[in-house]
């Protein structure tokens, strides 16, 4: 996983997932996104290897912009790790039916990301 | 479930800290809040579903400042990164609490604003004190039709 995409709209939040990523020594280059407009666009240009999200954001939300990513098949297949506050039963399984990858409540943490970021590994691993 | 600063919050409010400050956080024997608010860091989450109502914290610019170093690993952090680490914080607790507030029906969550100063309130607000290990930390909570919580 050498390319990352951290979105979300507070930099506050994008700078602790970057500073977990360098804790767990993962990715070389480390994307920044404020909104799902913001990441939409990153991602046609220079699709990464992985996307950390969150849900709540302005201009376009983390599930707007995660319904583009899966129904675009030369994205769908770009792992997605969903870190938000808000991750009820009915949330959760509304990701999981859009092929989120992985959900982890903030506030992140270097474990909680490294656990998600290994399952990713394993299956993709699993699948070749 | 109606938001209320009970038990449900208390436990979102401290591990919340603890995960991102690493601070502990108790309600405080004293409730006054006799704290300068004319140079305090504030932020307010709307609870919009379930709700309506929303919750504002209040910090001194020392503690502010001492949780913000906590939060983002750096010395001296500038006030727009004092505000938006407390926007965060904020953000987080909200997204928290209301989800273990859903009965089912769903959740929505408005967005973060922060600001310096005293925080404006449409009156009536629920407050209660906590201690921090740096400082204190008033929660205010209102109604969003502007009834006491």
């Amino acid at each position: 996983m050498n390319t990352i995409l951290v979105v979300d709209d507070s930099a506050v939040a994008r700078k602790i997932a970057i500073k977990c990523l360098g804790s767990i020594g993962v990715g070389e280059k480390i994307v920044q996104a404020a909104d799902g407009q913001q990441a939409l666009d990153v991602i046609k240009t220079d699709p990464p290897d992985l996307i950390l999200a969150d849900l709540n954001m302005p201009v376009m939300d983390g599930v707007s912009m995660l319904r583009r990513i899966k129904a675009n098949p030369k994205l769908a297949t770009i792992p997605v790790i969903v870190i938000s506050s808000i991750l009820n039963d009915e949330r959760r399984q509304e990701l999981i039916d859009r092929g989120v990858e992985h959900l982890v409540e903030k506030p992140v943490s270097p474990p909680l990301l490294a656990d998600a970021i290994e399952q990713i590994r394993m299956k993709q691993e699993e699948l070749g | 479930m109606s938001p209320a600063i009970d038990d449900v919050f208390e436990e979102v409010l401290v591990e919340t800290f603890e995960g991102m400050a690493f601070a502990s956080v108790c309600e405080s024997e004293d409730q006054d809040w006799d704290d300068a608010l004319q140079d305090a860091f504030w932020s307010t989450i709307e609870l919009v579903k379930p709700g309506p109502a929303r919750v504002t914290f209040v910090v001194s610019s020392d503690t502010a400042i001492s949780v913000a170093e906590a939060v983002g690993g750096d010395d001296d952090p500038t006030p727009m990164e004092v505000s938006e680490i407390f926007g965060e914080i904020a953000n987080t607790i909200g997204g928290r609490w209301l989800t273990l507030l859903d009965d089912g029906s769903g959740t929505e969550l408005g967005l973060p604003k922060v600001g310096r100063g005293t925080p404006s309130l449409s009156g009536g607000a629920e407050s209660r004190t906590y201690d921090l290990d740096d400082g204190r930390l008033l929660v205010l909570l209102e109604r969003g039709d502007g009834r006491e919580a």
